[in-house]
């Protein structure tokens, strides 16, 4: 039996049971030829066995990527063969669970301190800020301390009825665009982008409700990566034809980031976390507003958009280098819009909830009102 | 964006994210600053070392060639460089004349390592070896630049050290050296077992040659060695025993675990100016692995040693080899000589060896002499001969007691523990029954 919760997820799939049961099972994916794989890949190999001049691996130009390594100190050039010149046994630089090696450890506190869990360094912001909920093997913990040099956080048992959910904000810069295409009224793009993201804030939620029951500020450190990104264009006059003011438009457009960052997972089949969501707002590529979509989180209003308001949604992979999630979205693109539209034109509530476009604290009144009507325009008179 | 504009992104990601900036660059060139610098100051620190680190340019490049008196060798696979030194056997190395190497009987290599195999084992037609390697993690990535060869010829020790000047040089080194080690019927080494000669075979693999040294006869002296001194010395690495045991101490030594870095410079730079110290101490390790050698071997023979911890030691050794005259002769001394602990297991050792011997009335004085000291162990070896050879119960059941009433239970291993209270819970059932 499948109870599902109030998230878009569980929805979808309550609604459309068929999706569930005829997709195929969970397809693994990683990009090889993620700079950071790649490289850490080049130098495993490198040490099992010299690479000869002519040596082909991966994706990308090996000789650069050699030379790369032989500026970096750990290959040597000798009579045409690299040589690995570093102490250091590679493959235990190389985490199979998270692309960069750097790590926080979690440690328990409620005792003796204990180390109980460890947390990769892109994700630890975010999981393991000051007052943050951990949770681990059923048990619920409460962040006590973060300690960013050390690469240590502090925990300490504590019966909580809620989680927290972090307030990021990306900073999206497109730096290359792949592939680029006009569909119905809307564009599609795919490419490398420059994000800078910031925890900020976090939300407290409920468990089982997903109520939102709190919030709070926070100053987490910067953190920038570049990976690939798909996102979705709404160009500027369709943007300008909606019969809404320019704080509604927005708030169409936070509603619809909300409802496709959930379904872009479901259509991956990948956690909701390895996606970041992020909006931009004009064509020159530099973007900024939350994921986390508080509506004005404390202290940070931002100004109305323009007339020439042309939102970018950005889905982009959140792990460094990228992990080859963006592709997929791309050719996913008509699928991904047509069924999000389907989801929130058949979703009860009125002016949105947690499994459509999220609640209406959080996009507005008149949120979910837009997002359909730019979902409709994107989508065609096709469908 | 290019390549090359990513890897270099990728770089600046990798600093940013990872390193914490100053501190590991301070790490990384002039140590760790100490308490209560103030920035200031440790930056100067930084400056001071990268004006100290110009000096003359000729100094710093100076090719290896130039400092030391070796030559290049070329053969079919290649060229290498090629170091050798000798030193007349009459030379003392630390407090043992190398010229010891001639009065070492043919038995006691088989005596030490406890290895038939190794019986007529002849240091004098032996090849000493040691490797200076690219790293210690082992694994094919680690390759050894530098292996050296000490060998008795004549009235003379050579040393001939194979070195590769860059990694193409490996193919010719590895050549000559096999064709080298070819003459010798025996290998000694130190750890050899586990780390060179695993190591040298796979580099001979990788280079697409016979590896010379699969059916070596091979003494690896650290085994030996920890059976000998380990109850004494605290540490057994070649450098602590040469120390302790030859009474040698190193000036200026290169400290091992910074080998490979200063190798890398110098295949990376070509500035060959610490290099002649590497191989100064490959000569040292190998001149003191005879040397030690050959000392391990008079131990077994003269038994020479005199603390008591030794004498047991040594002891054991004796008795590995099944020498059981001499063992019992050296636990009796440890016995005499020695208190606590040590003498209960000597007497133990020695009711043993009675036990087995046919002489049960012999064994069980030695128990009750062993178990008089209180100690745990023994009481609980003076239970079994009670219980199972004099069918005394509950006299076996009191040294029971004795042992678990005696000391703490914090202060006996736990697994013995565990026995003592099952064989009390034992004893007392059995007796309990019988009454």
């Amino acid at each position: 039996v499948l109870v599902a919760n109030s998230t878009p997820l569980n929805q979808f799939i309550a609604k459309n049971p068929a999706y569930f049961f005829g997709a195929p099972v969970e397809r693994a994916r990683i990009n090889p030829d993620n700079l950071q794989v790649l490289v850490n890949h080049v130098k495993c190999a490198a040490f099992e066995l010299p690479f000869e001049a002519d040596e082909r691996f991966g994706g990308e130009d090996l000789a650069q990527i050699l030379e790369f390594l032989e500026e970096e100190g750990v290959l040597h050039r000798s009579a045409g063969r690299w040589h690995w010149t570093s102490e250091s046994y590679p493959a235990d630089a190389v985490s199979l669970r998270s692309v960069s090696s750097d790590n926080f450890v979690v440690q328990d506190v409620t005792r003796e301190p204990r180390i109980i869990a460890e947390v990769d360094y892109d994700s630890a912001p975010s999981m393991l800020h000051e007052k943050a909920v951990y949770i681990l093997e059923g048990r619920t913990y409460f962040v006590e301390k973060y300690h960013h040099q050390e690469r240590r956080a502090e925990v300490r048992e504590a019966e909580v009825d809620y989680y927290t959910d972090a307030i990021r904000h990306a900073k999206v810069k497109i730096l290359d665009r792949f592939e680029e295409e006009a569909v119905a009224l809307s564009r599609r793009s795919h490419g490398e982008v420059h994000v800078t993201s910031q925890v900020v804030g976090f939300k407290k939620i409920k468990f089982h409700t997903h109520e939102n029951v709190g919030s709070g500020e926070l100053r987490m450190p910067e953190n920038e990566m570049h990976t690939t990104a798909y996102w979705l264009t709404v160009p500027r006059e369709v943007m300008a034809a909606l019969p809404f003011g320019l704080e509604e438009r927005r708030d169409g457009i936070v509603a619809l980031s909300y409802t496709l960052g959930q379904m872009a997972a479901l259509f991956l089949m990948c956690d909701r976390h390895d996606l970041g969501v992020a909006l931009g707002d004009n064509g020159q590529g530099e973007a900024r507003v939350e994921r986390g979509l508080q509506r004005t989180p404390a202290g940070r209003s931002e100004p109305a958009p323009g007339l020439d308001y042309e939102p970018h949604v950005f889905l982009y992979d959140n792990y460094p280098g990228g992990i080859g999630l963006s592709e997929p979205l791309f050719r996913l693109h008509g699928r991904l819009l047509s069924e999000s539209l389907s989801l929130v034109s058949s979703c009860p509530c009125r002016d949105g909830c947690p499994s459509c476009v999220g609640p209406v604290g959080e996009v507005g009144s008149r949120g979910k009102e837009v997002a359909l009507a730019i979902l409709r325009a994107a989508v065609g008179p096709a469908a | 964006v290019t390549l090359q504009e990513r890897l270099q992104r990728l770089r600046r990601e990798d600093r940013g994210a990872r390193s914490p900036g100053l501190e590991a660059l301070e790490a990384d060139l002039v140590g760790a600053p100490e308490e209560g610098l103030t920035l200031k100051q440790r930056l100067q620190r930084l400056v001071d070392a990268a004006a100290r680190g110009r000096g003359p340019a000729e100094r710093q490049c100076a090719p290896l060639e130039d400092l030391v008196p070796g030559r290049s060798v070329r053969n079919e696979r290649g060229e290498f460089f090629l170091v050798e030194h000798e030193l007349h056997l009459e030379t003392w190395h630390g407090d043992l004349p190398l010229s010891r190497i001639n009065g070492v009987s043919a038995q006691s290599v088989e005596v030490l390592s406890g290895e038939p195999s190794l019986a007529a084992f002849d240091l004098r037609r032996a090849a000493f070896l040691d490797t200076e390697t690219t790293g210690l993690a082992g694994g094919t990535g680690t390759a050894a630049f530098l292996v050296g060869v000490g060998f008795v010829d004549g009235d003379r020790f050579r040393v001939r050290q194979y070195f590769m000047r860059d990694y193409h040089e490996e193919p010719a080194l590895l050549r000559a050296l096999s064709e080298d080690l070819s003459r010798f019927p025996y290998l000694v080494t130190f750890n050899g077992k586990l780390f060179d000669v695993p190591l040298l075979e796979t580099r001979y693999r990788l280079c697409r040659l016979a590896h010379p040294l699969a059916e070596a006869l091979h003494l690896d002296l650290l085994h030996p060695a920890r059976r000998l001194w380990k109850a004494r010395l605290e540490s057994c690495r070649l450098q602590s025993l040469e120390d302790a045991l030859l009474g040698l101490r190193r000036r200026g030594d290169v400290p091992g675990e910074e080998i490979p870095r200063i190798y890398f410079d110098y295949v990376r730079s070509r500035a060959a100016r610490i290099v002649p110290r590497i191989l100064e101490h490959n000569r040292l390790d190998i001149v003191s692995l005879a040397a030690l050698s050959v000392l391990a071997c008079q131990w077994v023979e003269e038994g020479r040693a005199e603390d008591p911890r030794d004498v047991y030691s040594l002891a054991r050794v004796l008795e590995r080899a099944r020498l059981f005259e001499r063992c019992e002769a050296e636990y009796r001394r440890t016995a005499e000589a020695g208190e606590g602990a040590l003498r209960a297991a000597a007497l133990l050792r020695l009711a043993s060896r009675a036990r087995r011997a046919g002489d049960g009335e012999g064994a069980s004085a030695l128990f009750e002499h062993a178990a008089a000291s209180g100690e745990p162990h023994a009481l609980r070896a003076l239970a079994v001969d009670l219980e199972h050879r004099r069918k005394d119960p509950s006299a076996a059941l009191l040294a029971v007691e004795r042992a678990l009433e005696g000391l703490p239970a914090e202060a006996i291993p736990p697994r013995l523990v565990a026995d003592l209270r099952r064989r009390r819970a034992r004893l007392r059932r059995k007796l309990g029954a019988d009454s």
